[in-house]
C-alpha cells in the first residue's frame, strides 16, 4: 500500500509514493478507492480506457484523478486494476479494468481531486505525491 | 505563504498586515479562543493567499468558522472590482457551488410532536433521498427539463408543482441567479446531475428537525415568524454531481486562462481570470447554472420533506403551515454593489462558506423582512444547535454584508472517527434528545458534536462584532444524515 493519509480539518489529505510515475499514479488512485469505498471486490467485468494531456506532473496526478472520480461517481465504475500504456506529465493513458458497483459499496463522496497543496517530486528513490480530496 | 503574523485590533477582530505579494491586508473575526484554533491549521495562510488575488479589494476576510480549506479558507471572503482587473476564481466559491442552508419554521409545537419523533425522522429518512450518490427523488431530468433547471433554478420547481410562489419570495435572489447559461455546462456535468434532484447528498449535509428555544431579539423572531418551542426543519445541501463538475471543468480553464493573462498566484488552486474576459464569464454563467440547479434541488427537498411531515402525522398541509423563513447560499460570487473609499462601486463578492448578511435597506432582501435585515442562517453541530441571525449595516461596512456560514470543523474526519464510537454516540444523542439516522455509521461519528467548534462562541463573534445579529437558537431533534 503506497499512501498514507495525512492529517486535513475537513478533508482527506494523502501522501502516496512510487518507485516511477506510473506507481505513483496508481497509489493515487488505489488511495481514492480507500476513500470512496465501504469495501471492494476483485472483479474485473468491464475496462476503462483513461486518456488525458496534463501540463506537469501536478496538473498530470489530477487530471487523472478527476477522470477516475468522473467514473465512480457517475457511472458507479469500481476500478481495480491498473494498465498503464503511458505514464507521464505530459500524457497519461491506462486501461482501467473493475466493476459497477452495488447500492452498499460506497463510504465517502469524493467531490473532487484538489491542486490545493499539490506537491509531487521525484528523488533518488521515486515519486512522491501530497494530495487533498475534497469530501 | 507559510507563518503569517497576526495584530490583534481589538477582542474579536485580527488583522494580516500587507506584506510579500498580498494586494490588501487579511482580517480574520474571532475571539481568543476561536483564533487559536484557526491559527492551528493554514486557514491563516489561505487568507493571506487570497490578498493576493488581482483587483482584491478592502480586506481578504474569514469569518468566525474559518478552517482550512483549498484555495480559499473555508469561511473565506475576498470583493473583487471588475473595473480594476478584478478576477473571479473558481477556488473562491467551491466545488459544492450554492451550497447553502434552507429554514422553515412549522405551525406545530414540539410538546404536541416530542413523542412521534422517531416516526417523523423514519419518515423523512424514507422520503428524502440521502446518502453517497443518492438519487431517483424525482423522475430523470430530460435534457429540456434540464435546460430550464439550469435557467430557472427553483422557479422551474415550483413550476412542476414541488413547492409555492410564497418560496420564492423567501429564497435568495428568488431561487434563481442571472446570467446562467446552460450551453456552457459541460454534458458531463449534465449526465451527472439529472437523476440527482431533490437528494441530500452526504457528509456534512442534512434535514433537520429542531425546536426553537431562545428568542433574543423578539421583534425580529416575530417578523420571521419564529416562536419559542415551535418546530423548524433545516436543509444544508447544494448543486451535487451537477457543481462539483463544473468547478473542475473550469479549473482547468482558468489554469490556462491564469498562465494567459500572466497573473502571478500563491496557490494553483486560486487559479482565475478577469471577471470581464471570455474564460471569466464562461465560468460566472456556468456558476450561475449550477447554483440554479441547486436552488432546485433543496426546493424539491423541501417539498418532499412537506409531504413526509404531512404523511407521518396524517395531517393535511395547511395546520401543518410549513412555511420558508429563507433560503441561503454560502458558496457563491455574486454581483452587488457596496460602497469602497466613499465610492458605490459593483463588486464581485466571494463568499466560500459564508453567507451574506444584508441589512434591511438592501433592495436584494425579501419586502416581509425589509425592517429586521436578511436571515442569516448558521447551523451547528448535530447535537448542539443552530443560530438564525439578522444582517446588519456594520457587515456592509466591514464584510461586504457577509456572516459565516456555521460552526467551523476543528477536528480532521479520521481524528473524529477514532475518538467516537458510532453507537455510543446515538445513544448519547438519544438521551439527550436528539434523533439521528445516517446511512453511515462513520458519517455519524466524522460529524460528532466533537468536531466543530461552539455555534454559541461563533455567533457570539458576529454578535459582538456586529456583523450579524442573533435573533434565535434552534436545537436539534431530529437528524437525517447522509
Amino acid at each position: 500500500m503506497n499512501y498514507r493519509f495525512l492529517e486535513h480539518t475537513a478533508d482527506a489529505r494523502v501522501e502516496c509514493t512510487g518507485a516511477t510515475f506510473a506507481e505513483l499514479l496508481e497509489a493515487a488512485a488505489r488511495a481514492l478507492c480507500a476513500v470512496a469505498f465501504r469495501r471492494q471486490e476483485d472483479r474485473r467485468e468491464t475496462r476503462r480506457l483513461v486518456s488525458i494531456e496534463a501540463d506537469g506532473a501536478e496538473d498530470a496526478v489530477v487530471r487523472w484523478l478527476q477522470e477516475l472520480i468522473y467514473l465512480v461517481e457517475a457511472e458507479r465504475f469500481a476500478p481495480v486494476r491498473f494498465d498503464f500504456r503511458q505514464a507521464g506529465a505530459r500524457r497519461v493513458e491506462a486501461v482501467v479494468e473493475g466493476y459497477a458497483y452495488g447500492p452498499d459499496a460506497r463510504q465517502d463522496e469524493v467531490k473532487a481531486a484538489t491542486y490545493h497543496g499539490m506537491d509531487v517530486r521525484q528523488s533518488g528513490t521515486g515519486w512522491r505525491a501530497e494530495i487533498i480530496f475534497d469530501l | 505563504m507559510a507563518g503569517v503574523s497576526l495584530k490583534q485590533i481589538n477582542d474579536y477582530l485580527w488583522e494580516i498586515p500587507k506584506r510579500g505579494k498580498m494586494r490588501v491586508p487579511g482580517r480574520i473575526y474571532a475571539d481568543g479562543q476561536l483564533i487559536r484554533k484557526i491559527q492551528a491549521d493554514n486557514a491563516a495562510d489561505q487568507v493571506a493567499n487570497v490578498a493576493c488575488l488581482p483587483g482584491i479589494v478592502g480586506y481578504s476576510l474569514a469569518m468566525p468558522d474559518a478552517h482550512w480549506g483549498y484555495g480559499f479558507p473555508i469561511g473565506g471572503v475576498a470583493a473583487t472590482d471588475p473595473d480594476n482587473d478584478g478576477v473571479i476564481s473558481p477556488g473562491g466559491v467551491g466545488y459544492d457551488i450554492n451550497c447553502g442552508v434552507r429554514l422553515m419554521a412549522t405551525g406545530l409545537a414540539y410538546r404536541d410532536v416530542r413523542d412521534r419523533m422517531r416516526d417523523l425522522v423514519d419518515g423523512l429518512y424514507r422520503d428524502v433521498p440521502c446518502g453517497v450518490g443518492s438519487s431517483g427523488a424525482i423522475p430523470k431530468l430530460s435534457p429540456k427539463d434540464m435546460r430550464r433547471v439550469l435557467a430557472d433554478g427553483a422557479a422551474w420547481a415550483v413550476e412542476q408543482g414541488y413547492g409555492t410562489p410564497e418560496d420564492l419570495a423567501h429564497t435568495e435572489e428568488h431561487g434563481r441567479l442571472n446570467g446562467a447559461d446552460p450551453d456552457v455546462v459541460s454534458d458531463r456535468a449534465k449526465s451527472r446531475g439529472e437523476d440527482q434532484l431533490g437528494t441530500l447528498g452526504s457528509g456534512n449535509h442534512f434535514l433537520e428537525i429542531g425546536v426553537v428555544d431562545r428568542i433574543v431579539d423578539a421583534d425580529a423572531a416575530a417578523v420571521y415568524g419564529l416562536r419559542e418551542g415551535q418546530v423548524t426543519l433545516m436543509i444544508h445541501s447544494g448543486s451535487r454531481g451537477l457543481g462539483y463538475q463544473v468547478c473542475d471543468d473550469f479549473l482547468q480553464v482558468m489554469m490556462r486562462a491564469a498562465a494567459r493573462y500572466g497573473l502571478d498566484l500563491p496557490d494553483r488552486q486560486l487559479c482565475c481570470a478577469p471577471v470581464k474576459s471570455h474564460p471569466g464569464r464562461e465560468y460566472l454563467a456556468a456558476m450561475a447554472a449550477a447554483a440554479n440547479y441547486a436552488w432546485a434541488n433543496r426546493q424539491i427537498m423541501m417539498h418532499l420533506a412537506r409531504k413526509s411531515l404531512e404523511q407521518t402525522l396524517g395531517t393535511p398541509a395547511a395546520p401543518l403551515d410549513v412555511r420558508l423563513v429563507y433560503d441561503v447560499c454560502h458558496n457563491i460570487a455574486k454581483f452587488e454593489m457596496h460602497e469602497i473609499n466613499g465610492e458605490r462601486r459593483r463588486l464581485c463578492v466571494h463568499r466560500k462558506g459564508a453567507t451574506r448578511a444584508f441589512p434591511g435597506d438592501r433592495e436584494e432582501v425579501p419586502d416581509a423582512y425589509r425592517h429586521v435585515g436578511q436571515p442569516v442562517l448558521v447551523p451547528g453541530d448535530m447535537g448542539t444547535g443552530s443560530w438564525v441571525c439578522a444582517g446588519t449595516g456594520k457587515a456592509m461596512r466591514e464584510t461586504f454584508g457577509s456572516a459565516c456560514h456555521g460552526a467551523g470543523r476543528v477536528m480532521s474526519r479520521t481524528s473524529a472517527r477514532k475518538g467516537e464510537n458510532a453507537a455510543a454516540l446515538l445513544r448519547e444523542l438519544e438521551e439527550q434528545g436528539v434523533i439521528v439516522m445516517a446511512r453511515s455509521k462513520k458519517t455519524v461519528t466524522e460529524e460528532s458534536p466533537s468536531a466543530y467548534k461552539d455555534i454559541d462562541a461563533v455567533t457570539a463573534v458576529l454578535d459582538t462584532a456586529g456583523i450579524a445579529r442573533r435573533v434565535a437558537r434552534i436545537r436539534p431533534t431530529g437528524v437525517v444524515k447522509g
